[in-house]
């Protein structure tokens, strides 16, 4: 079963608040479609997919996730910011919860650059 | 005399249970010993199987239930059920999934190219049969996941990669 060889991936999507998550294998295809929470929580499980088939040619996985509207905001950094000063404009935002939603960009969450636009996670 | 009378009452009374008991073990192997090596059975085929199917036994016959993928899975299933010793026989009331819906060519075309669009990747071209798309085409290595999320983005039944990865 390709359950058994996407387990890990599985597992992300039910532990990781995929809406609507619908699994299924069909004609030799799993099918991952859900909506996930943001962004990363997308990205993530496509990483994980990616992990499990580096140059993805087993043509044995549809992933069609959407991501759920409103869920986050962007914010363009200005000259001066600090991820913690950005942080302190969102209600129960930290400056940690920005990096992580960041990490596709920011290696050094002390290294940012104005102009750059950043993912802000809702709380 | 009292004390040996009750002596010889509670003698007679262990050996009958000793008699009962003997009679409970050559009933074979009991129902719950039989689920947990139907389990076991299917578990050794498929872990997600396994966690996808209730198995309860009464009198060595073994009942399916829960939800599965596919026909084939639930064939499965009973197959992994019917191979263990002892079990008289199987009720397979496990339902199959409706089938997902894939979109027709002409909407999975356009929309994979949307997605390209979308997702700034030139240079791949997406053919699009019987609901499954193949990529053809180069692009670099830092593009796969874009042209992937595009295709598979567009509700087709398959991608199939054809990619040269730079």
């Amino acid at each position: 079963m390709l359950r058994d060889k996407y387990q890990s991936l599985i597992a992300m999507a039910e532990g990781n608040g995929v809406a609507d998550l619908n699994i299924q294998e069909q004609d030799n295809v799993l099918h991952i479609h859900g909506t996930a929470p943001s962004e990363a929580v997308k990205q993530q499980l496509w990483d994980e997919y990616n992990r499990l088939d580096p140059d993805m040619r087993s043509g044995d996985v549809v992933m069609n996730l959407e991501v759920a509207a409103g869920s986050e905001v962007f914010y363009t950094v200005a000259p001066g910011d600090s991820l913690s000063k950005i942080a302190t404009q969102y209600k129960g935002v930290t400056w940690q919860k920005i990096f992580e939603a960041n990490r596709d960009q920011l290696k050094n969450p002390d290294l940012i650059h104005p102009g750059q636009k950043l993912r802000i996670p809702t709380a | 005399m009292q004390d040996k009378k009750s002596s010889q009452l509670i003698k007679a009374a262990l050996f009958f249970c000793v008699v009962a008991l003997l009679g409970a073990c050559q009933k074979g192997p009991d129902d719950a010993a039989l689920t947990t090596s139907v389990k076991a059975q299917m578990a050794a085929q498929s872990q997600a199987l396994a966690s996808m199917v209730n198995v309860e036994t009464k009198e060595g016959v073994v009942t399916l239930t829960g939800t599965v993928d596919n026909d084939a899975a639930k064939r499965q299933a009973e197959q992994a059920a019917k191979g263990v010793a002892n079990v008289k026989s199987v009720v397979n009331n496990l339902s199959v999934k409706p089938p997902i819906v894939v979109s027709e060519d002409p909407k999975i075309k356009s929309a994979v190219e949307a997605g390209l669009a979308k997702y700034d990747v030139k240079g791949v071209t997406a053919n699009v049969a019987d609901g499954q798309v193949t990529l053809t085409g180069e692009i670099p290595r830092a593009k796969l996941q874009d042209v992937m999320k595009a295709a598979n983005e567009a509700n087709p039944k398959k991608v199939v990669n054809q990619l040269t990865i730079k």
